[in-house]
């Protein structure tokens, strides 16, 4: 990985040039029912991650922060590119028009993590829900599939593909405090043969402590996740294999997944870290989130209905909870999901199709006796 | 939960319906062979299922011919040549489902809806996907995510999407199917090993880019059908059973009349179905028409058969005759070899010995009264 082309640096006057390159592709749009024009968005002057006394990113900022991918279609229906919009509460701060090679992660300090890829090189930003601004962290040659904050220093990690195979190269760290530094390998590339058949995509999830990253890799029919201790740079994976879809979330010495299934209903499953086994929480579901905290599953049993299945992981107690609309949907995230809330440790995103997405905190919901 | 409880007790009394029915005909035929044998056996005996159906997905199906109307979500109405794909997919189900599952039909307004990109919940591998929630009253959704989307190994390319289809594209109109073939009920096809019986399903846990095998199908594989056929019986007592089934069958015979006058003729009328087994799930004891029966004769005492003739179909389903006349007694029997092109097992039926006389038994005699009475002398 030496020969890596990494930008060198993010020197001052370099920084200020690509961020005015990109910024040239920003634009003001009509908020969703043309009520409003969003300000034009900007460059951060410096990076919007908040943080404390100590150094340390701040989480509890922003709160009600979101963002949301749509795309866009050309006339002959294809995608033409990706428009983001981010904002906090029923406003929108900020919106872009990105390429089709996007992804967007968080917000967690009013802070979203923006990758995206012009078929030239990948830009990671940080894009404030507050400022209405964006910083750029760093650029890539190679593709930048998927980029989530580390709370615990405001790094982000990133997995790569090789621009021209779009091969694997594993997920790494970018943008330390250390900024000069080049970016460090996390995460190698998964082996050849680990996994039947070419990746289709690849999630990242930190755990809440920040200790533990989970890095899943998909071909067209299952997964493989391994856990990586970041702490420990070099040590090698937990290695969760078998039949498994989606990422869900860590709870506790858990990791939550989706079964491998064709579609929904599917069940969710709950692997123990400590020995890589599965075993079922529920048997079917059309839609899942699981808190921060790892303390509850909320999962839609009956996506025509207005209950949603609550279940406590620690003690398995299940209760049909209200207060999800009968139109919101639990939002999965993700490297696929097309819109993140800012979310506290006990809540889920929710959202109705084209809305601004909302957190829902199950520990609140008034039980169905 | 709530619809599906409502749900599940009519399809069961649908089911037990339609095996009653069965039931009763069963019956009927029985009395109406007052004066003949009848008896039913089979040969192959067990109704094992080879080859492997489609496993299930889900538990409850739709009524049987249910048409199912779908419209376009209006936050993912799609591209015209993806609409076109996709409604293909619909009517390719009604023209390869051979058996009484469930048609889609794009209707102007219906619960069930199809979105083209706009927020795809599918699992972030997935290029497509549906939810069957709400069966057998709607579907949740089917979703298929928009031409380009990025995966990592590249972007997803539908071939009806470019001018000029090009190899690793996705053919849509069979994407569609598959899916269509998820809602039905139908799970994954589990593949033998080296893959050699993929075109066997178009339900596959992994569809194939053009240009490999069965890129492009646009009928259910065999596979596909055979679990359709299960779970949701034949559209008529004429259509064949899928090859991926090898279901065992019942052959009854019934003879107008055991003991006849010399010259004179009887009719032999066998009735084929299904074998009943729980294994064969709805098509148990179904009747089976059009098949081949043929009639066989031998001697009292001798072990070889021959073939007199082949039945002709009867108005009622299942149903075959043959007019002979007999020139002295032998014993009769039925036999429905395995046919080449269904899977279903041979069977053959019991043994029926019409005895030519040139008298008459005395009245209440024999159990088996002769149906074409003639003014035969009575017997000494």
């Amino acid at each position: 990985m030496s020969g890596r082309r990494w930008s060198m640096s993010l020197a001052p006057p370099i920084a200020v040039l690509a961020v005015a390159l990109v910024l040239s592709r920003f634009q003001a749009g009509a908020e969703a029912g043309g009520k409003a024009t969003p300000p034009v968005a900007g460059a951060c002057a410096a990076s919007p991650i908040a943080r404390d006394a100590a150094g340390k990113p701040k989480r509890d900022v922003g709160p009600g922060s979101w963002w949301k991918l749509t795309e866009r279609l050309d006339r002959a229906g294809a995608m033409a590119g990706r428009q983001l919009a981010v904002g906090r509460g029923g406003s929108i701060a900020l919106l872009l028009d990105l390429a089709t090679e996007t992804v967007a992660s968080g917000p967690i300090g009013g802070v979203v993590v923006v990758a995206t890829d012009d078929e030239r090189r990948s830009e990671i930003r940080l894009v404030s829900s507050l400022g209405a601004c964006s910083w750029l962290v760093d650029q890539s040659a190679d593709v930048v599939r998927g980029a989530i904050l580390d709370p615990g220093d405001g790094s982000v990690l990133a997995h790569l593909v090789d621009r021209q195979t779009r091969a694997d190269l594993g997920t790494w760290r970018f943008g330390r405090k250390d900024a000069l530094a080049e970016p460090m390998l996390v995460a190698p590339a998964l082996a050849p043969g680990a996994i039947d058949g070419p990746i289709w995509i690849t999630d990242l999830r930190l755990d809440q402590p920040g200790h533990l990253l989970a890095v899943q890799s998909c071909t067209d029919s299952g997964c493989l996740t391994r856990l990586f201790d970041v702490r420990v740079p070099g040590k090698g994976p937990t290695v969760l294999a078998g039949g498994q879809g989606s990422l869900l979330g860590f709870a506790g010495g858990h990791l939550l997944t989706w079964a491998a299934c064709p579609g929904f209903p599917c069940g969710i499953q709950s692997w123990d870290i400590a020995t890589a086994k599965a075993t079922s929480v529920l048997d079917r579901a059309d839609a899942a989130a699981v808190t921060l905290d790892g303390r509850f599953v909320v999962a839609s049993t009956d996506a025509g209905a207005v209950h949603t299945l609550r279940i406590e992981l620690g003690s398995g107690t299940r209760a049909l909870i209200k207060g999800i609309s009968a139109d919101d949907l639990l939002l999965p995230v993700g490297v696929a999901a097309t819109s993140g809330v800012q979310l506290g440790a006990d809540e889920i995103p929710v959202g109705a199709p084209g809305a601004n997405p909302h957190s829902f905190r199950p520990a609140a919901a008034e039980v169905i006796p | 939960m709530i619809s599906r409880s409502f749900s599940l007790p009519g399809r069961v009394a649908t089911r037990l319906g339609a095996f009653q029915l069965s039931r009763r005909l069963y019956r009927d035929l029985v009395a109406a062979a007052a004066a003949a044998t009848l008896a039913i056996t089979s040969l192959g005996g067990s109704s094992t299922l080879a080859h492997g159906p489609d496993p299930l997905l889900g538990t409850t199906p739709w009524d049987q011919d249910q048409i199912v109307g779908y419209q376009w979500a209006p936050w993912g109405v799609p591209p015209a040549w993806m609409a076109t794909a996709i409604d293909a997919g619909a009517a390719d189900v009604g023209e390869s489902r051979h058996s009484r599952a469930a048609k889609f039909t794009r209707v102007s307004s219906a619960t069930s809806k199809i979105a083209y990109g706009g927020g795809v919940p599918c699992s972030s591998y997935g290029i497509a996907c549906m939810n069957r929630t709400g069966v057998p009253d709607h579907f949740e959704g089917m979703w298929f995510r928009p031409h380009g989307w990025p995966f990592d190994w590249g972007n997803l390319r539908w071939c009806q999407g470019l001018s000029t289809p090009a190899n690793g594209c996705y053919d849509a109109e069979n994407v569609a199917l598959d899916e269509f073939g998820h809602i039905e009920m139908l799970g994954h096809h589990v593949n033998n090993a080296d893959e050699s019986d993929f075109v066997d399903s178009v339900v596959q846990f992994a569809a194939r880019s053009r240009p490999k095998v069965g890129w492009n199908e646009h009928v259910f594989g065999r596979c596909d059908v055979a679990r359709l056929q299960l779970e949701y019986a034949l559209s008529s007592s004429a259509d064949k059973v899928s090859t991926c089934l090898s279901l065992g069958t019942s052959l009854s015979i019934v003879a107008g009349a055991t003991t006849i006058g010399t010259g004179s003729s009887v009719r032999v009328t066998g009735n084929l179905k299904v074998g009943t087994s729980s294994s064969a799930k709805l098509l148990s004891g179904d009747p089976l028409s059009n098949r081949s029966i043929a009639l066989q004769r031998k001697l009292p005492g001798a072990t070889t058969w021959a073939t007199v003739g082949a039945l002709s179909p009867n108005t009622s389903a299942g149903s075959y005759g043959l007019t002979i006349t007999p020139p002295q007694t032998y014993d009769y029997r039925l036999l429905f070899a395995t046919p080449s092109g269904e899977g279903l097992l041979a069977s053959s039926s019991s043994t029926v010995r019409i005895t030519v006389n040139d008298c008459a038994p005395a009245a209440g005699a024999a159990p088996n009264m002769p149906v074409k009475d003639m003014p035969l002398p009575p017997c000494s």
